[in-house]
């Protein structure tokens, strides 16, 4: 297959349902402690036009219509840059089929010649979360000044002192990921590394600093005791690295979620990746 | 031209409005935008109202029109039973039936002609919608699904069905309801025509994902906007989109 890139992830993906899933129910015991398990087979694969809607429904957990960001220009933009970026679907891809989209790895890079709506509109959310959220006042001139400086109003992305890549971590809810996770993210870095060398003047991957926005839940009465959970376990780490990250909500389905922005030097983001 | 536009960052347009060559019924929504595309369109030439069917904003789902009337379920409220009454021109009947499948937009396909429906709709409301909206009704299902309503919309210029329906089919819905229909997709590949847009005899709307191949379709069947040629879709339209033929 011309457009699985990868050799196919040997895993055997355990999923334990509990009983309330299809099948006969004569068969089935009703005991909610005896589940059983799933076994999947899952390739990773590149971002291609078919994948369009499964991207959007990832991207949508993320970033909820409520915001004022195009999920349609952004999925098309992550399609678009087809060096980089990966996706885990079914082992037996059906042909052009609307294929289910388990989880998206990728990294967009900030530091675009070319103005356009997209950019605009994910920077402008960048800046107004961030000068929204109760970060100290050092920490939002230093993030405004970052993200600031990784783009010019003439389009000449060479002469930017920073280079900002937003690292995009989303998959399927309660989707086991130890397993893909290694590979996944050795990909991806590995193709940021390619990157680096070419169009060099209309888009720059060559990142001094590395975005990403985390899906949290706070839990606790009061604000001191709140105990926060990364939905993405493996973020954590990269929480406690990071060199600034401020918080903010999110109307999703009418009600609210967390979301924190993290916000890391390179090398930091390059040795926590390596590590997973 | 068609026109593209969202309601609340949702494509389905198909799903919250409802639009026939008298009238036109959007759904109320947090921001007016979607309704100012509408009055942008219409104003002047048919009035577009603000409604809601059963308290829900789904309005396009839940009802069913024509140029003669609109039928809405038995769910629909006595007040906004009333508003829809008020609102719309004098010619237009309102009626609301006792129907177990409430989502009449999805059961029923129609123009001002013919109809399409679901092969269980009760006896009574196939001889209610027949003798309101004027229309012949035909029970028959689109590419093996029942709710013809999302899977085909067609007005008194041509259709669109789901992709998936066979030339045979196609060929004889179109004798059925006398005009041509073309199997095709809206929003980026969705198969609900009907739930994806709206269209009436001289404009349409769509979602804002739909690429400019399905516009162009869109353009032709339902003959909208100017030089828009009848035939093209078979001639000139064709090498553009039809890759090989098996």
């Amino acid at each position: 297959m011309s457009n699985c890139k990868k050799a196919r992830l040997p895993e055997e993906e355990e999923m334990v349902e509990g009983s309330d899933d299809d099948g006969s129910d004569e068969d089935i015991p009703m005991d909610a402690d005896a589940g059983w398990t799933v076994n999947m087979d899952v390739t990773g694969y590149d971002l291609k036009d078919h994948d369009f809607h499964g991207i959007k429904q990832l991207l949508e957990q993320l970033f909820p219509k409520t915001l004022p960001l195009s999920l349609s220009e952004f999925a098309d933009a992550l399609i678009a840059q087809n060096t980089i970026g990966t996706l885990l679907k079914d082992t037996d891809e059906p042909s052009e089929g609307d294929d289910v989209v388990y989880a998206l790895v990728s990294c967009y890079s900030l530091t675009r010649s070319k103005k356009t709506d997209l950019l605009t509109s994910l920077r402008n959310l960048l800046v107004s979360k961030c000068q929204a959220s109760s970060a100290s006042k050092e920490d939002k001139t230093k993030f405004t000044q970052i993200i600031g400086d990784s783009w010019s109003e003439n389009g000449d992305v060479a002469k930017c002192d920073t280079c900002v890549g937003l690292f995009l971590n989303e998959r399927y809810i309660n989707l086991p990921f130890e397993q893909a996770a290694p590979q996944m993210f050795g990909s991806l870095m590995k193709e940021v590394e390619v990157a680096k060398s070419s169009m060099r003047r209309q888009v720059r991957h060559d990142f001094t600093h590395y975005a990403m926005i985390c899906k949290i839940s706070k839990q606790g009465a009061s604000s001191e005791t709140k105990d926060t959970t990364y939905l993405n376990n493996e973020e954590e780490e990269f929480a406690q690295e990071a060199m600034l990250s401020f918080d903010f909500d999110v109307v999703s389905h009418h009600t609210t979620k967390s979301r924190r922005l993290l916000l890391l030097k390179a090398q930091t983001f390059q040795r926590i990746i390596a590590n997973v | 031209m068609a026109v593209r536009c969202q309601f609340e960052n949702n494509n389905e347009v198909g799903v919250f409005s409802r639009l026939t060559n008298k009238y036109c019924i959007v759904a109320v929504g947090g921001s007016e935008n979607f309704y100012s595309v509408f009055e942008n369109e219409l104003v002047d030439v048919i009035p577009v109202v603000h409604a809601t069917i059963a308290g829900c904003r789904i309005i396009g789902n839940m009802c069913v029109g024509n140029k003669n009337g609109l039928i809405v379920p038995h769910s629909c409220t006595d007040q906004e039973l009333q508003h829809l009454r008020n609102c719309l021109p004098d010619g237009v009947v309102v009626k609301r039936i006792q129907e177990k499948l409430t989502a009449l937009g999805n059961v029923f396909s129609c123009n001002d002609y013919a109809a399409l429906a679901h092969h269980a709709i009760d006896r009574e409301s196939e001889e209610v919608v027949a003798d309101c909206l004027g229309v012949e009704v035909f029970r028959q299902t689109v590419a093996d699904q029942s709710l013809v309503g999302s899977y085909s919309l067609f007005t008194n210029q041509g259709g669109i069905v789901h992709p998936k329906t066979s030339v045979e089919a196609l060929d004889e819905l179109s004798s059925l309801l006398q005009v041509p229909l073309v199997a095709g997709t809206v929003n980026r590949g969705s198969e609900s025509i009907g739930s994806g847009m709206v269209a009436n005899d001289w404009c349409a709307f769509c979602g804002t994902d739909t690429t400019a191949t399905e516009v162009s379709v869109i353009d032709n069947v339902f003959k909208i906007g100017d030089g828009a040629d009848a035939s093209a879709i078979k001639t000139t339209m064709r090498e553009s989109i039809v890759d090989t033929l098996m």
